[in-house]
């Protein structure tokens, strides 16, 4: 089950449990104006939502609900308990939608009827309210004759004229043998053309289809009068297919079409005998429906007081029934054991005897206590319905304030953590105490270890994978790009990298924007394409991934790029740039004139993008949760957008380093290993310092001469230097420093203000005795 | 081409679609006692079929497609035959 498949069980959840709160809250105050909007917008929003899945039944009984809330809200209907059992119901089924979702299950026939019958009795509770405007046009009634045939009407005789000699034949040929051919009367809505509906197309495809007709509702009126687009054609079809088949094939209009059975014979014969498959089964169910009322109607005759008058008869005659009953059962077998246990009670002139038998040949479970008379099947299922509601749910779902508080707690406990070595250290140092040093190390690591798995525990309730918002493209590349009449192929990769929910959240709208850019902006028409030597379908690239505690989101197509030229002149032209500016800017300073505000190089304003307010709110967004964007272009080969954005305020390891006398931070992910060489071991490549480590030739950049320190890299006692090997990007890097120390968590504060702009930081973080850390950005530093 | 018009008739082929009813319409309004051929045509829209009913539009041709053959002919009456 995909995320978006998963939020909407648990939202739609979550306002099936509000609506029958607010329903019942309604009948102790039904004029609450308040609560009967809000109880709309809840259906409403119920009903939209259920649009984004192929949902018909849910979607129906919503429609029908909300239509009647609506009728309620406008006071034309006053709210009843009749109205408020009847919207519970719809929701208790629509909930059982949402738990066959959840099954992958496919709703049954039986559910679609469901569906039907109660979005039927929401709208006639609406009674004359408000006409069903989609009410099912009446459904030619098969002349007065009532005759059924396996539980559906016959098809009129006239209507089967209709059909060749031969298939007639067939029909009723068939329907001697036991199976039926169906009968299927179409007709559709007149609207539903405007609904994309093509009623030919869905009856061409009837299951098991012999033969296929349409008819006229209605003689035409002439030209200039004429509606096209108003169905009045009707479609009749013969098929071999079952009427289950046929209602799941018509399952999103099961109220427009009407099944008829074929009758075996001109002169229809007797339902039973021609019951078929399908039937049989819904027959035998009737059957063992009926044999348990009967046994529960014994268990009740038997159970009355032995005292009572008439015993013998009363043994004599639930004897009787019982007998019958083995033998519908077909356990005639049984039937000595049952006499027995009749004599055994009339001499004893007690029931319990045959009570007994009762309970030992027909073992009925607790569910069929004597006092509790069978309840129908259908009213039944429905408590138990309800009852199996509480305790389902596997989601909790929390109010975010209360995961942000729990975050902020456990990242002062992560500093307050780190300042436990450090009063190990004083316990050692200042005072001597080794004994206690040791002591409170050993609690410092226990602390370490829970606080982590707590921290991780707490990052896992908010992360979030990207793939929550990458779902959408596949559908939205799909439709856009055939509005564009263009050709492309999107590629989506690394959508499990996971992220914190607000930034994930944040990425939403602005991807969607960026796309939309490429689409419409970036890619060639197949043509074109195809005129540039390049493949007909555009390719359009969308990858997360993981850079150390960033999230980075590539979104490239190769397509006709971003001309600098173009883009500075038309912001020229804007005024968003003076002519000096013009003269001296940069192709690439000129390319990030797009993400100014006011900036659209479309020619026309399309329905997509091009209305000049797209990629400064992109960029405005991403600022907003700290992140970054970045823009590259080869005109006529295509454009890559680099999102970057942080993977959480959450807590990251660093490894602090020292050089020049300061403390640095190393982000511990980037860390490969730390290593001590000689410094004989360094040898010069041209300009470049390296090293052999393991193997394999890896540059080495002094950190002092990285952040501008005049001092070169010290030697420990043994004249052996500090090598930290990271790994940047796909390569490694060794950076040379003075000495190690230990790694830390930390909370990463980003610089702000005048700060901000000192790329060569991520951050700074308090460290546990107080001092400050600043925390290098590894790739600015050595880009 | 999925409609054209030529003297009084009207050839469909292929999937004749739902927003073909608009031009259909318009040419049937100017081109009284017209004729259509199905002959190539694998599916047409209902929206259309109505269209070519209310104008009383005769069948010259019906389509190769056996079934959608099948289909049409409950809808219009036999045409007499004359090309």
């Amino acid at each position: 089950m995909n995320a978006l498949t998963e939020q909407f069980l648990a939202e739609s959840r979550e306002a099936l449990d509000e609506i029958a709160q607010k329903l019942l809250a309604l009948e102790e105050t039904p004029d609450d104006a308040d609560m009967l909007t809000q109880l709309f917008r809840l259906v409403h929003t119920l009903k939209g939502n259920c649009g984004l899945f192929d949902l018909p039944e849910m979607a129906r009984v919503l429609h029908a609900g909300e239509d009647l809330m609506s009728a309620v809200r406008n006071g034309e209907l006053a709210f009843s308990q009749g109205i408020a059992d009847q919207l519970l119901d719809a929701m208790d089924f629509v909930r059982i939608l949402c738990d066959e979702m959840e099954a992958d299950r496919q709703p049954t026939p039986d559910m679609i009827n469901e569906a039907l019958g109660l979005a039927s009795a929401l709208r006639s509770a609406l009674g004359g309210v408000q006409r069903d405007r989609n009410a099912a046009p009446a459904t030619g009634s098969p002349g007065t004759s009532v005759t059924t045939v396996a539980g559906h009407p016959c098809v009129p005789s006239d209507w089967l004229a209709r059909l060749p000699a031969s298939v007639q034949a067939d029909a009723v040929q068939a329907a001697a043998e036991g199976s039926p051919w169906f009968w299927l009367h179409y007709t559709p809505a007149e609207e539903c053309f405007f609904q994309g509906d093509d009623p030919l197309h869905q009856a061409r495809l009837t299951p098991g289809l012999v033969w296929g007709g349409m008819s006229e509702r209605a003689p035409w009126p002439t030209l200039d009068l004429l509606d096209a687009y108003r169905c009045q054609l009707n479609f009749d079809v013969l098929t071999r297919a079952s009427a289950e088949e046929l209602l799941s094939h018509f399952r999103y209009v099961p109220d427009q079409i009407t099944v008829y059975a074929v009758a075996p014979a001109p002169l229809p014969l007797p339902a039973v005998e021609t019951a078929s498959a399908s039937e049989s089964t819904a027959a035998a169910a009737r059957a063992a429906q009926a044999l348990h009322d009967v046994l529960v109607a014994q268990h009740e005759i038997l159970a009355l007081p032995d005292q009572l008058q008439g015993l013998d008869g009363r043994l004599e005659a639930t004897r009787l029934t019982l007998e019958r009953c083995l033998l519908a059962a077909q356990r005639a077998a049984d039937v000595p054991g049952l006499a027995h246990a009749a004599m055994q009670a009339r001499q004893n002139q007690s029931a319990a005897p045959l009570a007994k038998w009762l309970a030992f040949s027909f073992p009925m479970g607790d569910a069929v206590v004597p006092a509790a008379p069978a309840s129908g099947p259908d009213a039944g299922s429905r408590s138990a319905r309800r009852n199996d509601d509480a305790g389902n749910s596997k989601t909790l779902r929390v109010e975010q304030d209360k995961i942000d508080r729990l975050m902020n707690l456990i990242g002062e406990m992560v500093v307050a953590r780190n300042a436990l070595p450090y009063l190990a250290s004083r316990a050692e140092t200042v005072y001597g105490e080794r004994e206690l040093a040791r002591e409170i190390k050993s609690q410092h690591a226990v602390i370490h270890r829970i606080s982590e798995e707590m921290q991780d525990a707490i990052m896992q309730i908010r992360m979030m994978p990207v793939s929550f918002i990458f779902q959408r493209f596949p559908r939205l590349v799909r439709d856009t790009s055939r509005r564009l009449g263009k050709e492309v192929q999107l590629l989506l990769e690394g959508e499990d990298t996971a992220a914190d929910k607000n930034v994930i959240e944040s990425l939403g709208d602005p991807l969607v924007h960026i796309v939309r850019n490429s689409l419409d902006h970036g890619l060639e028409a197949p043509d074109v394409r195809q005129a540039l030597g390049k493949s007909r379908s555009g390719l359009l690239k969308i990858a997360a991934r993981q850079d150390a505690d960033r999230v980075l989101i590539e979104i490239s197509d190769d397509g006709r790029g971003i001309d600098p030229e173009v883009v500075k002149r038309k912001a020229y032209q804007k005024g968003l740039i003076d002519e000096a500016t013009l003269a001296r800017m940069s192709d690439e300073e000129a390319i990030h004139l797009i993400f100014l505000p006011g900036f659209s190089t479309a020619e026309a304003v399309s329905d997509l993008s091009g209305r000049g307010v797209g990629m400064d709110v992109v960029r405005t967004a991403i600022e907003r949760v700290n992140g970054t964007i970045h823009l590259r272009s080869v005109k006529g080969q295509g454009t890559v957008i680099q999102l970057s954005l942080p993977l959480s305020m959450a807590v990251s390891t660093v490894m602090t380093v020292e050089t020049d006398g300061q403390k640095f931070g190393v982000p511990m992910n980037l860390v490969e290993e730390t290593m001590r060489i000689p410094r004989s071991a360094l040898r010069g490549i041209k300009q470049q310092l390296t090293a052999v480590v393991r193997g394999r030739v890896v540059p080495l950049r002094s950190l002092n001469r990285l952040l501008g320190l005049a001092s070169e890299p010290m030697t420990n006692e043994d004249d052996l230097l500090a090598v930290l090997v990271l790994r940047i990007g796909a390569g490694l890097v060794g950076i040379l420093v003075d000495d190690f120390h230990q790694t830390t968590d930390i909370i990463l504060k980003p610089m702000t203000g005048v700060l901000g702009n000192l790329r060569g930081y991520s951050g700074s973080a308090l460290m546990g005795d107080g001092s400050v850390l600043m925390v290098l950005n590894m790739g600015e530093i050595l880009a | 081409m999925t409609m054209q018009f030529k003297d009084k008739k009207v050839i469909l082929s292929g999937v004749v679609s739902v927003e073909d009813a608009e031009t259909l319409l318009q040419w049937l309004q100017n081109h009284s006692f017209a004729r259509v051929v199905f002959s190539d045509c694998t599916h047409v829209h209902p929206a259309n079929l109505q269209v070519l009913r209310a104008a009383g539009v005769s069948v010259s041709a019906w389509p190769q497609d056996h079934a959608l053959a099948k289909w049409l002919r409950s809808l219009f009456p036999e045409a007499e035959k004359i090309d």
